[in-house]
């Protein structure tokens, strides 16, 4: 009686461990099937095959589509590269943060870098400041600087507001009244404050907001 | 008398009788210059009181006839005929006011050496002439002897007619030439075709789903072949046409003043209402700063965002939307609905939180109303008068 207590026992112990990589294997199969028939419509050169993909591969763990997609990402088709990196931002996958930063700076395709940037805030918003500002500054498409202005607004740290503030004066001092209403729209996201072309009020503004935002790291490693 | 008088055998008493006489006779006739003064000047008030009554009652019926006028644009902006009013329960009162539309007069109205240009388009000028006559008026309408018991007053007003909000024909509209769109999912619908305020389609012409100032192929770009026929309007799937590009800002600063529901940079959610979708009845919401709805908030009217607009939960609202900034529905919640236009200086937003101008995440309608923007363009026609002076 007492063996066949401890038999089953035993049993019930280790069946999850018995019968687990069957399991999984049953739903790893179609998972990876999948995956791979969605990575091969991705390279596809049609555009509704790429979309269709875009779609499987949404439908899967994220887990599993994050890693995959690294290989389109380097593909020779911009929109392919494009739909990918919208992807690693909608799957939440974290781990190729120097590839897309160097995307943001070398890429080819204007819609490329813009996706980059978006995908940098999205999913590396930890020292993304100066990636973006670069991007805001320098880059040759007005497409990407307006992307990466917009994106410094969603950071909302001290950081960041600094860098707004510095190229809406710049901006404003060469006239360049477009990429400052786009600057001046990004500072009301990131604040909430509407100060317009006053970048006096502006640093003032981000002055408090630096010692509001030093009191709250203070007030928490009290807490801590 | 004389030789009484004269007589020094007589009492003093009575040899000096005769003198007080001539004394009283020599003080009458200053005495009655005097009164006579008195009397006319009295007279000459009594007069100037009665021209000065005149006149004030002649000016307040002139302010009449403006009141009137403004009355009479209120209900018609482009109603210029002539006023002609003999004041009700007095038949010696009348106004008269003429319409003068600055912006086609053939004159220089406004010094720039440019005749009935566009910033002339609008605006009126309004005579009124106010009158009194004692004596009436006759059939005819003018008055029946313009002696000196006739007054007249004019005023010269500058008004300017606001005919309300133009036609927006399109569902949605993008007035930055590279904004950036984010559809997420298939559970949206931003619809061209014509809709009543409950949102059935109507006979009425389809109008593109979104219009774009800059290259529509940027647009359709970032709409996937699954998402295309979420786009539909005028012309083929996705509907996203070009346009002309419109001065938001413009009307936001015409219409803000009007506002019935003001915020100020809102720091909290706004769950309330900004109108009522039923009827609807219309209301003017501005906001300066971003704008955080939720909590299954309605709306109708006119929806006035000088920054960004983000819309969590159910969201019902009859109208026209103008958000300078970016437009942000994120998911859950409930249906999101938008009856009328949609108008956006910065990018339409789905989900997640990014910097595309129209981001789109769950089931979210975008209907085009012909009807919905002409019922609020007519609540929200006015004229308002800029300047007055009396002539």
């Amino acid at each position: 009686m007492t063996s066949i207590l401890l038999a089953t026992t035993v049993l019930s112990l280790c069946w999850p461990l018995l019968a687990s990589p069957a399991v999984a294997g049953e739903e790893q199969r179609p998972v990876r099937a999948q995956l791979e028939r969605a990575l091969t419509l991705l390279e596809s050169t049609e555009a509704a095959e790429q979309d269709q993909a875009a779609e499987i591969l949404r439908g899967l763990p994220p887990a599993q589509v994050g890693p995959a997609l690294l290989r389109p990402l380097e593909s020779k088709q911009d929109r392919v590269r494009r739909v990918t990196l919208r992807l690693l931002r909608d799957v939440g996958y974290d781990k190729c943060r120097g590839r897309i930063r160097d995307m943001l700076r070398q890429d080819t395709d204007p819609t490329v870098r813009r996706e980059a940037s978006h995908a940098l805030v999205a999913l590396h918003p930890d020292g993304a400041v100066d990636a973006l500002t670069t991007a805001a500054v320098h880059d040759r498409d007005v497409r990407v600087r307006r992307a990466a202005l917009l994106d410094l607004g969603t950071l909302r740290t001290p950081e960041a507001l600094d860098s707004l503030i510095d190229q809406l004066e710049a901006q404003l001092d060469e006239g360049d009244d477009y990429l400052a209403g786009i600057t001046m729209r990004s500072l009301t996201y990131c604040t909430g404050k509407t100060l317009g072309k006053n970048i006096e009020g502006w640093r003032h503004f981000a002055e408090e907001f630096k010692e509001r935002a030093s009191e709250g790291e203070e007030d928490e490693q009290e807490v801590d | 008398m004389t030789e009484a008088m004269s007589d020094p055998l007589l009492p003093k008493k009575h040899r000096e009788a005769g003198s007080i006489l001539v004394l009283i006779l020599i003080l009458m006739v200053p005495l009655a210059g005097l009164a006579l003064a008195l009397v006319t000047q009295g007279s000459t008030h009594t007069r100037e009181l009665g021209a000065n009554r005149g006149r004030a009652a002649a000016l307040v019926n002139a302010e009449s006839g403006i009141d009137h006028a403004l009355s009479q644009l209120l209900q018609d902006p482009t109603n210029l005929d002539l006023i002609q009013e003999t004041y009700p329960g007095s038949a010696n009162l009348r106004y008269l006011v003429e319409f003068s539309d600055l912006g086609a007069d053939a004159l220089d109205n406004d010094g720039d050496l440019d005749v009935d240009e566009a910033d002339e388009d609008g605006f009126v000028s309004l005579t009124s002439a106010g009158s009194l006559n004692v004596l009436g008026y006759d059939a005819a309408g003018d008055p029946i002897s313009e002696n000196s018991h006739f007054y007249l007053k004019r005023i010269r007003a500058i008004g300017k007619a606001n005919n309300g909000l133009p036609g927006f024909p399109y569902a949605v509209y993008l007035g930055d030439e590279n904004a950036e769109v984010d559809f997420n999912g298939n559970a949206f619908l931003i619809d061209g075709n014509d809709h009543d305020a409950d949102g059935n389609t109507t006979a009425g012409a389809a109008v593109p789903g979104i219009a774009t100032v800059g290259d529509p192929v940027d647009i359709e770009d970032q709409i996937s072949n699954q998402q295309s026929d979420n786009v539909i309007g005028s012309g083929g799937e996705p509907s996203v046409h070009n346009t002309a590009s419109l001065p938001l800002q413009d009307y936001i600063d015409e219409y803000k003043a009007s506002a019935d529901i003001q915020f100020n940079n809102p720091s909290g959610t706004f769950t309330g209402s900004l109108g009522n979708p039923d009827g609807p009845v219309f209301k003017v919401t501005h906001c300066v700063g971003n704008l955080d709805i939720s909590g299954g908030a309605v709306g109708a009217g006119l929806l006035l965002i000088e920054g960004n607009l983000e819309i969590t939960g159910s969201f019902e609202y009859v109208g026209v939307m103008i958000v300078t900034g970016q437009v942000i529905f994120r998911g859950g919640g409930g249906v999101k609905r938008v009856i009328g236009t949609c108008l956006v200086g910065g990018d339409f937003i789905e989900g997640a939180p990014h910097d595309e101008d129209l981001e789109l995440s769950g089931t979210i309608d975008i209907l085009y109303s012909s009807a919905i923007q002409d019922d609020l363009s007519g609540s929200l026609a006015t004229f308002k008068i800029l300047s007055w002076q009396e002539l």
